[in-house]
């Protein structure tokens, strides 16, 4: 303890002038009034320092010295009780008595109802109750002892060694009103003592909640699960302060931090993690109901284990010791239980997002993959027209197209696989290179092509997989249109003149059955007429209100703009198709393919 | 400017670590990635000067816990000085003070490893 250091010059304090008056009268007295003067001096300097002062080992220190000053005694000592309301040297001056350091004393219930104790006071036959403090005074050689009382309690015990012999006459007086002064102002230290304490308790739960919402804005924040991890550990183990931490996940250790031991063995954290199973307490390590694995716990100096989970993600956290070995509080353990399931979080969450992004890789690939089998452009014929477009949506469909010639033939072809991802796209590459190696190589008809890829699909795809199509013959000298409708949305004809009919025959969809039953349907357009070809993509595109762009609303589009180019009809469609459904997106892919016989001047 | 800048220079056979700014779940892996590499070299005396340190979250703390016993088994330590305002009372609140050696001044700090 350091005393606070006495500047000689610094200007007198108010308490310091009023003693100074005081004392100058010393000495113009007769000597019994001028013992009291000094006496009270005394008090009065003690009690301005004392509550100024605010260490109860600094005001200690002050008693000590004031009761020495003031009594002539030997020696003076104080003990004060400790956390366990024990009495315990704090303070001492004057000539020797061995063993002061070893004294101390039970706190006892009751307490004597005099202030001192003189070791020469005649003694009742039982005084149990000052017993014990008359036995303090026998072993530390004390001829007198003040009891510094509040009335919440006894604050300290002020013991004093025999008078010196010149120094005659009882200080009994003034060693009470000594006592009275000094209990307040050790009183005042004990409150001052516990208003600390709370706050330090209250600024570390403030500096842990700071941590927590730290860690947990790290952990969200973490770009990959071996970040999360690290963070883990790192945020446990500065909380408990501990030097090392380890963590299991997914039956295998993924982060260790704090030295390595040389008989470090991961197999031993993984065994642990699989006895605690779907445990989600935590406990200390030697409890973990399985006694060998509780040794090799703690010989990898491990003291506590937290078992997390969020989701899928299930793991168990091995902290080391926490710093002085202390146990976990309530608060620690929420800490704990909150920073590993902020963790776990963090990790489902990434692997959510990894999973998505490679969901989102493989759409991109079975877009390209869509986009390379469509056609560039559509032949060109002086007497017909033809454009097709495609519009794939968010998630790919299995949409397709394509136009081949041969002998004087345009074989046009609209097909839908069911499904959305890379599997529809592939085989729509599929079903394109069978198409093309059929119409170029072997016998020409739209029937036996249908068969033939009814065949292909089946054996080549699991059993739910079916495509719909539109195979179509274009015989371009005389407008006729042979064509087959394997279960697709009815393609739509509009002649000249603003009349309508549908394509419906044909045979079931394609892929489903091992075989199937085909009919080959027949149309002749003339000059000025038109046909449509589409996906449901276009006749199930919904406006906000979930009502479908149908087949009437597709016709009266068809009708209203036949007058136009084959190119001009496909994107009037479509404006008029997604005007129709505002802001909601396409959910499936758009696929229009329109054939116009060139020639006639339209009336309309 | 960022939240975190760590300098590190030597003092006769110590390596003095001055963190600046923010030690926080957002910067922590760099600090350690500071320490780490020092312990890793064998520079296991370390003094860590708090002069700049603006703040320290638990996970600071779990950064210098995981190096300490290594740099100690090393025959090092990590030690810190010139703690200032809100991080000296963390250092006592949290009790961080009696599992690692403090002091006032960076030099006390350095000449505390003796001069061998």
């Amino acid at each position: 303890m350091t005393p606070n250091p006495v500047k000689a010059n610094a200007p007198a304090s108010p308490g310091t002038r009023y003693q100074q008056l005081l004392a100058e009268h010393i000495g113009d007295m007769n000597p019994a009034l001028e013992r009291r003067v000094s006496e009270l001096l005394a008090l009065t300097d003690f009690s301005a320092e004392a509550f100024a002062r605010l260490s109860a080992a600094e005001v200690g220190s002050l008693i000590v010295l004031v009761a020495l000053g003031e009594s002539g005694a030997r020696w003076a000592g104080l003990l004060l009780p400790d956390e366990e309301e024990v009495l315990r040297p704090l303070s001492r001056r004057g000539g020797g008595n061995p063993g002061w350091e070893e004294l101390q004393l039970e706190m006892p219930e009751l307490l004597p109802d005099v202030l001192v104790l003189r070791s020469s006071d005649e003694q009742p036959e039982q005084d149990s109750v000052a017993e014990p403090f008359r036995q303090l005074m026998l072993d530390s050689g004390a001829s007198s002892a003040a009891l510094l009382r509040t009335r919440e309690g006894l604050r300290g015990l002020l013991l004093l060694g025999e008078p010196h012999p010149d120094l005659a006459g009882s200080r009994t007086d003034f060693l009470e009103a000594l006592a009275v002064s000094a209990a307040a102002a050790l009183e005042k230290c004990r409150r001052d003592e516990e208003l600390r304490v709370a706050n330090r308790r209250l600024s570390l739960h403030v500096y842990q909640l700071r941590s927590l919402m730290d860690l947990t804005a790290g952990l969200h924040r973490a770009r990959d699960e071996t970040a999360v991890w690290d963070l883990l550990l790192h945020g446990a183990m500065g909380h408990v302060l501990a030097s090392r931490a380890t963590v299991v996940a997914g039956g295998r250790v993924v982060a260790a931090k704090g030295p390595k031991r040389p008989d470090e063995d991961a197999g031993v954290f993984v065994r642990a993690a699989e006895i605690l199973g779907g445990a989600h307490d935590i406990r200390p390590a030697n409890d973990l109901s399985h006694w060998a694995t509780s040794c090799d716990l703690a010989r990898m100096e491990i003291g506590w284990v937290v078992p997390f989970a969020s989701g899928a993600v299930r793991g168990t956290l091995f902290l080391g010791t926490a710093g002085f070995g202390r146990e976990l509080s309530p608060a620690d353990r929420a800490f704990l239980t909150s920073l590993t399931g902020q963790a776990s979080a963090a990790v489902e969450s990434l692997r959510l997002t990894r999973a998505s992004i490679q969901k989102e890789k493989e759409l991109e690939v079975a877009r390209r993959i869509q986009a390379r089998f469509l056609p560039a452009e559509a032949p060109e014929h002086p007497g017909w027209d033809l454009w097709g477009i495609n519009i794939p949506c968010l998630s790919v469909g299995g949409d397709y197209y394509d136009y081949l010639t041969r002998d004087e033939a345009i074989f046009v072809t609209i097909a839908d696989v069911s499904g959305k991802g890379a599997g529809p796209a592939l085989i729509m590459a599929s079903v394109q290179a069978s198409l093309r190696t059929f119409f170029r190589h072997g016998q020409p008809g739209i029937a036996s092509a249908a068969q033939d890829l009814n065949h292909h699909l089946h054996e080549n795809t699991e059993d739910s997989r079916y495509m719909t199509a539109i195979l179509t013959r274009l015989e371009p000298s005389t407008g006729r249109l042979d064509y087959l409708n394997a279960g697709h949305v009815y393609p739509v004809v509009v002649r000249s003149d603003g009349s309508v009919e549908r394509l419906d025959r044909g045979s079931t969809v394609l892929g489903l059955f091992p075989e199937i039953d085909t009919e080959v349907g027949a149309c002749d357009l003339g000059p000025g007429d038109l046909v449509a070809l589409f996906t449901d993509g276009l006749s199930e595109a919904e406006d906000p209100a979930g009502s479908l762009f149908d087949d009437a609303r597709i016709v009266d589009a068809l009708i209203a703009s036949r007058s136009l180019s084959a190119r001009e009809i496909c994107g009037d469609l479509l404006s008029r198709a997604r005007a129709f459904s505002g802001p909601s997106p396409l959910r499936d892919d758009l696929t229009v393919v329109v054939l116009k016989r060139r020639g006639r001047q339209i009336v309309v | 400017m960022p939240d975190l800048e760590v300098a590190t220079r030597r003092a006769a056979e110590v390596v003095v670590v001055e963190p600046k700014g923010f030690i926080n779940a957002h910067t922590v892996a760099e600090f350690e990635r500071v320490l780490n590499a020092l312990v890793e070299a064998g520079d296991v005396r370390i003094v860590i000067s708090g002069a700049h340190l603006s703040y320290v979250a638990s996970a600071g703390f779990g950064a210098i816990m995981g190096l300490i016993e290594e740099a100690r088994a090393g025959g090092g330590d990590i030690r810190v000085a010139a703690l200032t305002g809100t991080v000296a009372h963390i250092f006592r609140v949290l009790g961080f003070d009696r599992l690692c050696r403090t002091f006032e001044t960076e030099e006390e700090a350095v000449l505390s490893f003796g001069g061998n």
